[in-house]
């Protein structure tokens, strides 16, 4: 079944198709918010607050935007909500040290830092542009906003993340 | 019109190769002329490289054991709260369902067909000077993969050869760096610069 199909199934009360789905973009999601956090229980906790909305809102899917923009879009809206109520003390820096000091070169500890840094919307453009390959557009569909204000966040984060590797060495 | 910033907030995009055919053509007879734009296509090869050589996998793998655990819990959330019904527009039925038959004659095939990959391979219509990488992946890369570690590099010179070559023009001032963290790199089986 196509992804399409499976939300279909899914706004039908269909269980079986919401586990599907769930096994297809753990993976995904995973990825995704290992990057904005390092807490694996608030991972966790993420990815099923998303599949709740997805479960609840299948039927509001209209195909005008692709089944993957669309699920990340509320996965990205949970990371932000769940992350603007935590401290912002919560550092990112020490536990990616830890993970991967051993064998890991000094300038990609020095990228990890940086990008740890960034802000979380600025950090999710970053992440969705350069780790999942997605185009200004997607990335306008999955964080509700037009494609100019994509780009010129992406242009800020680009700043963000200079002086911040400027200021690590 | 001011080219240089607009093709500056198009770099990105350029570096993940998702623009399309027009932008793809404007920003590269834009390189060809602008030091600054080609620095910071150097610097965005960086980020994208970085990104993707740390993707914590062992924490995504770990996680993703853990997922029946994760949907019993979230099977527990769902038995209070069916989905919601598919919003139906009560007045002006009939010329919504005209339009929707309309719509439904064309669109269908569109909705259900799977997104484009992001990944195609992407050459270069750039002329390339400097040092050349070869390269060799393992039996069984993805495409995905074999393209991002390209577009990560530098820029794919041509399909690869019969033999699964891979010659790749290097986006780096330091080619031998980027060489031994290519080869350490486990989907490549093999990688030398060309002579
Ligand atoms: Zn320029």
């Amino acid at each position: 079944m196509t992804e399409a199909e499976l939300l279909d199934a899914v706004a039908g009360a269909d269980e079986g198709a919401l586990r599907e789905l769930y096994d297809r973009y753990y993976p995904r999601l995973a990825r995704f918010l290992v990057r904005m956090t390092t807490d694996d229980e608030l991972v966790a906790e993420i990815v099923n607050d998303t599949f709740l909305v997805v479960w609840q809102k299948a039927a509001g899917f209209r195909g005008d935007a692709s089944p993957s923009t669309w699920i990340i879009g509320i996965c990205y809206r949970k990371a932000l909500k769940a992350l603007a109520r935590l401290p912002p003390t919560v550092s990112l820096d020490e536990a990616e040290t830890a993970a991967t000091a051993p064998d890991a070169l000094e300038a990609k500890l020095g990228m990890r830092r940086a990008i740890a840094r960034l802000s979380p919307r600025h950090r999710a453009v970053v992440i969705l542009t350069y780790q999942f390959g997605y185009s200004y557009r997607e990335i306008g569909e999955i964080v509700h906003c037009p494609e100019n204000t994509v780009k010129t966040r992406m242009h800020h984060a680009r700043k963000a993340l200079k002086k911040l590797l400027e200021a690590e060495s | 019109m001011n080219d240089h910033h607009a093709v500056t907030l198009l770099l990105p995009w350029y570096v993940n190769g998702t623009l399309n055919e027009q932008e793809m053509a404007s920003v590269e007879a834009h390189l060809l002329g602008c030091a600054d734009c080609r620095e910071a296509v150097a610097t965005d090869v960086e980020e994208a490289r970085h990104l993707s050589t740390t993707t914590d996998e062992a924490r995504v793998e770990a996680l993703t054991a853990r997922r029946a655990a994760g949907f019993e819990a979230l099977r527990g959330q769902i038995r209070g709260n069916p989905p919601r019904r598919r919003p139906v527009a009560p007045t002006r039925w009939l010329p919504a369902l005209a339009a929707l038959l309309v719509i439904g004659a064309v669109l269908p095939a569109a909705w259900l067909t799977p997104r484009p990959a992001v990944y195609e391979l992407r050459t270069s219509h750039l002329a390339h000077e400097g040092p050349v990488l070869q390269l060799v992946f393992r039996d069984g890369t993805s495409a995905e993969d074999i393209d991002l570690l390209i577009r990560t590099s530098g820029t794919l010179i041509g399909p690869p050869s019969s033999g699964g070559v891979y010659r790749v023009a290097l986006a780096s001032d330091d080619p031998q760096a980027l060489l031994e963290r290519i080869r350490a790199h486990p989907l490549v089986r093999w990688a030398e610069i060309e002579l």
